[in-house]
């Protein structure tokens, strides 16, 4: 995988002391992570809330910050954007915008302070920058770097040991076997990484991070004979987990196997002797055709802006153009669930899909929201987990069905309109390579990356998106979301995320494909 | 009738009429009728004064336009699950406190509830639900789940709500959520407290 992009900045903590009142105690530091580097910027708690100094502030971000004594306030200044604040209220206005803090600014003996919140509701609207606060990790996200949160979990049982990589958002990875430890590597500039506190056994001897800032090593011990990983979860948060097989489970496994053959062999001294390969003749996946549904049309005309813009008519230039995109610079083929200003039922548009037997499924809309200021994309895919409890499980049924010779076989049977069940994993890394790259040339909205039972992604047959780009309701994304520079960066964004799923299949079908090869024969089905 | 029985008879006609006019007037001043005084009492007049309540969360759009928050009412209560549930949807359809604006759309009047069995409850709007709905898929999200959360949070029995129409069951509210099946509790479109 390429890592070409690849931040230099290593995470680093710096403790720097932070200037104290009495009404105040020093408590961490965030640690800012962007392109340039690592930065620290020292958190205090006054009156039991995180709060930071503006003079710190002024001085990472260039800002002017400027003391205004007759409304007992700060005049913060950015190029020609200002921001006021005062002692007594915490509503505040940015670009228009109101913004809600907290708490109210407060001044200490020499410094005025502001919440932690300030970062990312107030300074990003004025540096027009996304800036991301993760309290849980002190960090804060400066810009369109790719820091995703790694969780890792270590559980060990019977002489087999799982290592779980949990990923927010899903992130594009590959696992690696060498020299004595597994590396796995995430398209990433850095790591926001969470790690069990000590792992050492005959199975691994530590887990830690590597030579490069998006890699994690799992250092094997002298009992590892082999490893598998597979990807499960749903939704923001997908779990890579690496299964680890000591020599004595590989050995008892296979010993067991042998055991159930009706001609029993001879055991062998070296175990991973009798792993015969498999010859792997299963076809490398490949995306063909994608569906592109341009939402709404005819007389359902979505929803409407205050400049009298229709979402029927912007999904339809948008998905006309990421056609276009798809065709000439990708070369597979597209086809759109309508090409012209027509009603089609949500049915149909499933229906269009499945029948082209579509590799993936994506649906065009545009938001609105009683609120004026509400902007953003945000990327949906389905879970089955908003649907009650008697729909879960009557899509769970399984039939036994007779065979030939008076065997019988269980089929477990799912319902043709909720097809999208079986993909809702893929659906969902998708949505995640798609917020990923909207996120890089468009505003999104906090909500992005959410599942909903929307009713045209249920009976697609394939892995399935929908985004909505933005809020036609806030008259200046009205505005851009008209303009062909608006629509270019999101079929960009589109684009390049059909491009990194489709490696993502490829680096999949890989380490599986690899991984077939060095398993034992799975047994037969009676 | 002699002299004096005539005088007399006067003075008792003349002081009945001072009477009456003094009662006249104090009436008049005080400005109450001793029947309407009695009717006005309170307890007599707002039998809801006298009808338990419960505490239930109610949700509503918050000012940002982007979340749900939850807000405590209180709701007059029935042991009847049934009513109770009719109930909580009766005071969600009233407008919120501003800056708060309310889920369902404008006109939505409820039509009925029924819950099944297996504690799925069906609750029919009239089509304003759908005739006046703004469109956006987000807010189409929030007049469905302040309906579904409603329920199932107040009513723990109430494990789903499907949303009919006119006593129709219907695909979607404004094009975008599955309304076939009933739908599960989601707080993710509610802020948390």
């Amino acid at each position: 995988m390429s890592c070409q992009r690849l931040c230099v900045a290593v995470m680093v903590s710096l403790f720097v002391t932070s200037a104290t009142t009495s009404h105040q105690t020093p408590t961490q530091e965030l640690t800012l992570l962007s392109r340039d580097g690592t930065r620290g910027l020292p958190v205090t708690t006054i009156n039991q809330r995180q709060m930071v100094s503006l003079a710190d502030l002024a001085t990472l971000f260039n800002l002017t910050v400027r003391e205004d004594t007759l409304v007992h306030g700060v005049t913060i200044t950015y190029q020609d954007k200002v921001v006021v604040l005062t002692s007594t209220q915490s509503l505040t206005s940015v670009e228009g915008r109101i913004i809600s803090l907290p708490t109210p600014p407060v001044q200490t003996e020499n410094a005025w302070f502001v919440p932690v919140e300030f970062i990312n509701q107030v300074l990003s609207l004025l540096l027009d920058m996304p800036l991301q606060v993760r309290s849980d990790s002190s960090l804060v996200i400066v810009g369109d770097i790719r820091v995703p949160h790694i969780e890792v979990r270590y559980t060990q049982m019977d002489g087999e040991a799982q290592v779980s990589f949990e990923m927010s958002p899903p992130t594009l990875h590959t696992v690696e076997q060498e020299a004595g430890r597994i590396i796995v590597k995430f398209e990433a500039d850095l790591l926001d990484l969470a790690l069990p506190e000590s792992v050492s056994d005959s199975l691994i001897m530590g887990i830690s991070r590597a030579e490069q800032p998006n890699w994690i090593a799992v250092n094997l011990g002298s009992d590892f004979a082999s490893h598998q990983s597979s990807l499960i979860g749903i939704g923001a948060s997908t779990q890579l987990v690496v299964n680890i097989l000591s020599q004595t489970a590989v050995a008892r496994s296979v010993a067991g196997a042998s055991g159930r053959r009706s001609e029993p062999q001879p055991p062998s001294s070296d175990t991973r002797a009798d792993l015969s390969p498999d010859l792997d003749l299963s076809p490398a996946p490949e995306l063909r055709t994608i569906v592109i549904d341009a939402g709404h049309g005819g007389n359902d005309t979505g929803t409407q802006g205050q400049a009298g813009l229709q979402e029927k008519d912007i999904t339809l230039q948008v998905a006309r153009r990421l056609r276009e995109a798809i065709e000439s610079r990708l070369g597979l083929r597209v086809v759109m669930t309508r090409d012209s200003d027509r009603t089609v039922r949500l049915d149909e548009r499933a229906a269009i899909a499945n029948n082209n037997k579509a590799d993936l499924f994506i649906s065009l809309h545009i938001n609105s929201s009683v609120s004026e200021t509400a902007s953003g994309a945000v990327v949906y895919s389905l879970s089955l987990n908003d649907y009650g409890e008697e729909t879960l499980s009557e899509n769970r049924q399984s039939h036994t069905v007779p065979l030939l010779g008076g065997r019988t076989r269980n089929i477990e049977i799912v319902l043709w309109d909720l097809a999208q069940v079986t993909h809702v994993q893929d659906s969902a890394l998708l949505a995640g390579f798609v917020d990923v790259e909207l996120r890089r040339r468009i505003n999104m909205n906090a909500l992005t990356l959410q599942q909903a039972p929307f009713r045209v992604l249920v009976g697609a047959n394939m892995p399935a998106v929908l985004v909505e780009m933005g809020f036609i309701s806030n008259a200046r994304q009205e505005e851009q979301l008209a303009s062909l520079a608006f629509q270019d960066r999101v079929v960009q964004g589109l684009l390049q995320s059909v491009v990194t799923y489709r490696e993502s299949l490829r680096d999949r079908w890989q380490t599986e494909s690899s991984q077939r090869s060095n398993q034992p024969p799975a047994e037969e089905e009676p | 009738m002699t002299r004096w029985s005539m005088t007399a008879l006067i003075a008792i006609i003349v002081t009945g009429a001072i009477a009456a006019w003094l009662l006249f007037i104090t009436l008049s001043e005080t400005g109450q009728d001793p029947v309407s005084t009695t009717s006005n009492s309170p307890l007599v007049d707002d039998p809801d004064a006298l009808l338990p309540t419960i505490p239930a969360t109610l949700f509503y759009v918050a000012e940002q336009g982007t979340v749900l928050v939850g807000r405590e009412h209180a709701v007059p209560e029935d042991v009847a699950t049934t009513n109770q549930a009719r109930l909580l949807i009766e005071q969600q359809l009233l407008p919120p406190e501003p800056p708060l604006t309310s889920a369902l759309p404008e006109g939505t009047t409820l039509l009925g509830v029924y819950i099944s069995d297996r504690g799925d409850a069906f609750v029919d709007f009239s089509r304003e639900i759908n005739t006046e709905h703004s469109g956006g898929s987000l807010e189409e999200l929030f007049t469905i789940y302040a309906i579904v959360n409603t329920l199932t949070v107040n009513l723990p029995s109430i494990t789903g709500v499907q949303i009919l129409i006119e006593g129709q069951e219907v695909d979607t509210l404004a094009g975008h959520i599955d309304l076939r099946r009933p739908l599960a509790q989601s707080l993710k479109w509610v802020e948390p407290l």
